[in-house]
């Protein structure tokens, strides 16, 4: 019992103290995962821009290369990488209003070609958290009262937590060496002394019983002895009597 | 004996951290750009660099392509070779451009993933 009861304690230290370090791990991803967000609608506004610009000029002949290599000459795709130097996003979609609006494609969209966070298009639910942002940002042609289409980047988060985990790891690592020593001492610093208190006894209950029952067993013991030699001396005074029917 | 327990296993939790870092000596060159081409289906274009200090042989990339619950939908694995041969040369980007036949208004979650030797 006292062994489960001291267990039970390092546990739930070592448990309070991985807890607070989860709390900081935690903190660290959100922070990068609100850059992240932050770096993406600026990237979505900047295609949405140079898409605008593509589709005035190209509104017929266009091909997805064409504004590919547009969009190269324009940002350049080592911009388009360095932007985001922690997760680079890895789909860059544009759709047209009109396929959205036919239902040919799920854009993940509200009725004024904003993001929708409801709908399943903008969510990936994994390891109990979504590990999809979804930046869009409509783009319109001059003139045009409803916009030409919408541009969809698309981020994984796991990256970012496993890049976290990554540069964090050996902070994380120390943190707990260190938060466990500093239990320990102050685990030494609150342990209570046992003093001598002579008024009171010093000596444990269960000691005070066993030297009770040797107290006695050696007070028998004693006592046997005494007996045994007043039997003695008895038997000393008896030989001196000569009994008469032995001599028969 | 208790010591040096505690430090293997820390070493150990350094490395496995240390795993946690991608290998990027092949990688995606920006993002990959997403269309529906002129069929109604969805078109990828996307460009593929090598960033090791070596040619390196035999590269695919894999499309992965999920609906909502998570299940494949269509799978793509497309070999990425260099203009001299099925390898691609040190600094060398490749383009890469491919068409999925599945219905896009099924398709959820996407992944790319690259492959070599």
């Amino acid at each position: 019992m006292y062994f489960l009861k001291r267990f039970a304690v390092i546990t739930s230290i070592q448990l309070l103290i991985l807890s607070f370090i989860f709390v900081l791990f935690i903190f660290n991803f959100n922070q990068r995962r609100e850059i992240n967000k932050i770096q993406s609608k600026e990237l979505a506004s900047i295609v949405a821009e140079q898409a605008s610009n593509y589709f005035q000029k190209n509104k017929i002949n266009y091909s997805s290369n064409d504004f590919f290599n547009y969009l190269d000459s324009q940002i350049g795709i080592q911009k388009l990488t360095t932007a985001f130097n922690l997760n680079s996003p890895e789909i860059l979609t544009i759709y047209f209003r009109s396929d959205i609006e036919k239902g040919i494609v799920d854009a993940g969209v509200d009725s004024n070609f904003n993001k929708d966070d409801t709908s399943p298009a903008n969510k990936s639910i994994k390891y109990f958290f979504n590990n999809k942002y979804v930046a869009i940002k409509p783009f319109f042609l001059d003139g045009a009262k409803k916009p030409h289409g919408v541009v969809r980047i698309e981020t994984n988060t796991i990256p970012i937590l496993t890049n976290v985990l990554a540069n964090n790891g050996i902070f994380y690592l120390f943190l707990f060496l260190i938060l466990n020593n500093q239990a320990f001492l102050f685990y030494l610093w609150v342990r209570k002394k046992k003093d001598v208190v002579l008024d009171q006894g010093y000596l444990k209950d269960s000691s005070l019983g066993a030297i009770k029952i040797m107290h006695k067993l050696l007070g028998d013991i004693i006592d046997d002895h005494k007996e045994s030699k007043d039997a003695e001396s008895i038997n000393d005074i008896a030989t001196n009597i000569v009994n008469l029917d032995d001599k028969k | 004996m208790k010591f040096f327990t505690i430090l293997l296993a820390n070493l150990l939790l350094l490395i496995s951290c240390d795993a946690l870092i991608p290998d990027q000596r092949i990688s995606l060159l920006g993002p990959v750009l997403e269309t529906l081409n002129r069929d109604g289906n969805l078109e990828y274009i996307g460009r593929v660099i090598n960033n090791s200090e070596e040619k390196v042989e035999n590269i695919s990339l894999r499309y992965i392509a999920k609906d909502k619950e998570d299940n494949v939908v269509e799978a793509v694995t497309l070999p990425v070779s260099g203009l001299d041969g099925n390898f691609v040369n040190k600094g060398e980007i490749v383009l890469f451009q491919f068409s999925i036949r599945s219905n896009p208004k099924s398709i959820f979650n996407k992944e790319f993933s690259l492959h070599y030797e």
